[in-house]
């Protein structure tokens, strides 16, 4: 019964996000796709590892393939008699947690209102994930990290922003959420901001008397910009901001339990209900493209033992089956740290024990994007508690370690000394350093692209998947012009099963879902190994 | 809100061919699916189940039983599957030796991916059949031997289907006692559930124009 059909409407190669997501939009209007992936794991260079199999998948190797992770680096803290562990953590002892933890190779936050959310709940995807909020947004002012108000409580209980700033800031936000381009009432106009859609950010706030804190705020930690960043690119990232802060939390962004390597499993577990095939961890022999005997176009592949036909192809950047003279793609930076104190010591983290998800923008002077850190902790199901999982992260320019140092050097410390007093620089226990392929170069690849095989990109060097997303969307419209993006699944309660005589009872119904995590892990871990010991008794 | 107690997360796993799908067919709706192919679209299925508790008291449980959405074929079930479930069936045909001895590799996919405590319950399906292959001894062993509860079923017949959610779901109140709080469905706001419509609100009302009704 296990006989593969020999055609399929569409085969799909690699499982990275955009591959998963046209998988599963295909899939989801009814046409036959058959996905696969020439690793053994799921998400290509989207997955997420634990700590032996991260290792391995940097260090394979990789034969002649052209689109690969390159320089990577490791280094461990250097253990010594006297310095045998550092909070009760060694080499030996993270690496025998290791298996616990969810290390990506590229992580992303979600705005809570941005295009991944929206597309996860319109499409009902949103069943197969759960997500933890933000739990704080840092920012390095005048050299310190310091905690960015995000809610209208945390400015107004913050001590290093005065009064007048707080009544400056509150004005400058509302008119931000309230501008419109085209409002013609002429009172409204006055006032708003009367400024060039291509004047600077920066100098609207200038003249909006905004004062240099607020403008710090506002320019790097809640719209990730920059000095160069126009009114127009200002107003909108602010915007996003504004609409996703308390929508699940008090910061704007979500981080998916388990890490990022979800999200595109996410996608091919739909496309697996709509019928998807899927088949991991084989070699793909040759791709043709023939002719039918109508003249239409099919493309062949050999993998496997197996010959399967299809109309169209889909391949990922880490396919091989990319053509990279026409397809330049760019690098991403990436660091991995482990410690076992967070960032920025007690003088942040004094309200929580650090048990979160953390996010700080640090911009880098003559770079157009800067340096993204997320700092992860065990309630995210991706560390071991008391260790932190410190992700850097920007476009590649000079090689990861040197992309990456400013960070480093200022926030993160190589030696460790009890004694000292000021613990705001967590030692660094291991670290990695690795480059990652990105995105395909030119942001209009995908309209050039026409057919039957496809090309998709990697990940953009964006904080969310907004332009994922949307190359997705406009890749999948060249694809199947008339079919519908991914509409809503049906709940379990709508579905007819095709049985002709069968009695239900109306067990069938599904209300909101509770929560299937319990609250706090560890206490739950607890209570049931007391009850297995009591078991055995 | 609707009336139950509990919200439990099952997923089936097991050889192709095992009757996982069956087994949750002939469950919540009380038929043996005569083809293969209907299910298209189908996540998992829900059924409201009647327990009585230890004090004697009937309550609700809701069980969602989740299936693989044939990505076993290919060993190539996302790990996203296991995530967050309660309790793990683990399938095999007792006239099919070769569904026995993929156990080990679907072991090894547990430990990887599931939570260490989750409930765990081998079984061996298609008692009706004739040509029984693995003696009921060995399916036994192989559950004690690996932590697990033991039960043989067919979907076919209905035998011990009612009995495996049944008790499922018992013991998995009985596991939520234990816990601090007790009950399972209480939100909580670390870990946000995208589909809970509770959780959507306008940002002005908490952020901008003031009331703040988040921040509380």
């Amino acid at each position: 019964m296990d006989d593969l059909p020999k055609e399929f409407d569409l085969i799909v190669i690699g499982t990275g996000f955009q591959e998963s997501v046209i998988a599963a939009a295909t899939s989801r209007v009814g046409k036959t796709v058959l996905h696969i992936d020439q690793n053994e794991f799921y998400g290509g260079f989207w997955a997420s590892f634990n700590l032996e199999n991260f290792m391995t998948h940097l260090n394979r190797d990789t034969g002649d393939k052209k689109c690969k992770i390159r320089n990577v680096s490791q280094e461990w803290f250097e253990f010594t008699e006297e310095k045998s562990e550092i909070n009760g953590w060694n080499k030996e002892k993270i690496i025998s947690e290791g298996r616990r933890f969810n290390i990506d190779l590229i992580p992303k936050l979600n705005y809570c209102n941005g295009k991944l959310v929206e597309l996860l709940i319109s499409s009902n995807i949103c069943r197969y994930t759960e997500f933890r909020a933000v739990d704080k947004v840092l920012t390095v002012l005048n050299g310190k990290i310091d905690v960015v108000p995000g809610s209208r409580a945390d400015i107004f209980t913050k001590k290093n922003v005065s009064i007048i700033e707080k009544r400056l800031l509150m004005k400058f936000i509302t008119q931000c959420v309230e501008y419109k381009r085209e409002e013609n009432n002429e009172s409204f106009k006055e006032e708003s901001f009367d400024f060039p859609d291509d004047g600077k950010f920066i100098d609207l706030m200038k003249q909006q008397k905004l004062t240099d804190n607020l403008i710090h705020y506002i320019l790097y930690a809640m719209c990730m910009a920059n000095t160069e960043t126009t009114f127009k690119e200002g107003l909108e990232a602010i915007r996003t901001y504004l609409t996703s802060i308390g929508r699940y939390g008090n910061t704007p962004y979500l981080f998916p339990m388990f890490g990022c390597g979800e999200i595109p499993q996410c996608f091919c577990r739909l496309c697996a209900v709509f019928g998807g095939v899927y088949w991991l961890g084989q070699k793909i022999n040759d791709i043709q493209l023939i002719n039918d005997e109508s003249g239409n176009e099919l493309v062949k592949m050999n993998f496997g033992n197996e010959e399967i036909s299809a109309k169209k192809l889909v391949c990922g950047l880490d396919s091989n089956f990319i053509d990279l003279n026409q397809n330049p793609f760019e690098y991403i930076s990436r660091a991995v740290i482990i410690t076992s104190s967070p960032l920025g010591g007690s003088t942040v983290n004094s309200d929580m024990d650090g048990g979160g998800v953390v996010l700080l923008y640090y911009p880098v002077e003559g770079k157009s994007d800067g340096i993204t850190m997320i700092q992860l902790a065990h309630y995210t199901s991706c560390i071991s508690k008391g260790l932190y999982l410190i992700h850097l992260s920007t476009t590649c320019q000079n090689g990861a370690k040197s992309d990456l140092q400013p960070f480093v050097e200022t926030f993160l410390r190589h030696d460790h000394d009890a004694e000292t007093e000021d613990d705001t620089k967590p030692t660094i226990l291991f670290s990695t350093y690795f480059e990652i392929p990105s995105s395909i170069k030119g942001h209009d690849y995908v309209s050039q692209q026409n057919g039957p095989i496809y090309s998709c990109s990697g990940a953009f060097s964006e904080l969310d998947y907004d332009e994922s997303i949307r190359q997705s969307r406009l890749l999948y419209s060249k694809m199947y012009p008339n079919d519908e993006f991914l509409p809503k699944a049906p709940e379990p309660e709508e579905i007819i099963i095709g049985d002709d005589d069968d009695d239900r009872e109306g067990n069938v119904n599904l209300g909101v879902l509770a929560d299937l995590v319990p609250e706090n892990k560890e206490d739950t871990d607890k209570v049931l190994e007391k009850e297995d010991m009591n078991k055995t008794q | 809100m609707e009336d139950y107690k509990f919200l439990f997360k099952v997923v089936l796993i097991g050889n192709s061919g095992v009757g996982k799908t069956c087994l949750v067919r002939r469950f919540t709706q009380g038929v043996f699916p005569k083809g293969q192919g209907a299910t298209i679209g189908v996540d998992f299925m829900i059924k409201t189940l009647e327990i009585e508790n230890s004090t004697g008291q009937s309550e609700n449980v809701k069980l969602q039983i989740w299936d693989t959405a044939g990505q076993e074929r290919f060993r190539s079930i996302t790990q996203s599957y296991y995530r967050s479930a309660h309790a793990l069936i683990l399938v095999y045909d007792i006239s099919c030796q070769p569904t026995f001895d993929a156990l080990s590799d679907w072991i090894r996919e547990i430990q990887e991916y599931a939570n260490p405590k989750v409930l765990k319950i081998l079984v061996g399906n298609k008692t009706d059949r004739d040509d029984r292959e693995i003696p009921v001894r060995v399916g036994e062993e192989f559950a004690k031997a690996h932590d697990m509860y033991f039960l043989e079923t067919s979907s076919k017949q209905g035998e011990n289907v009612e009995k495996l959610f049944y008790e499922i779901a018992a013991e998995l109140i009985e596991q939520a006692r234990r816990q601090k709080g007790g009950l399972s469905r209480t939100h909580h706001s670390s870990v946000t559930n995208l589909g809970m419509k509770s959780n959507i609100s306008n940002f002005q009302s908490n952020c901008c124009s003031g009331s703040g009704s988040n921040n509380n």
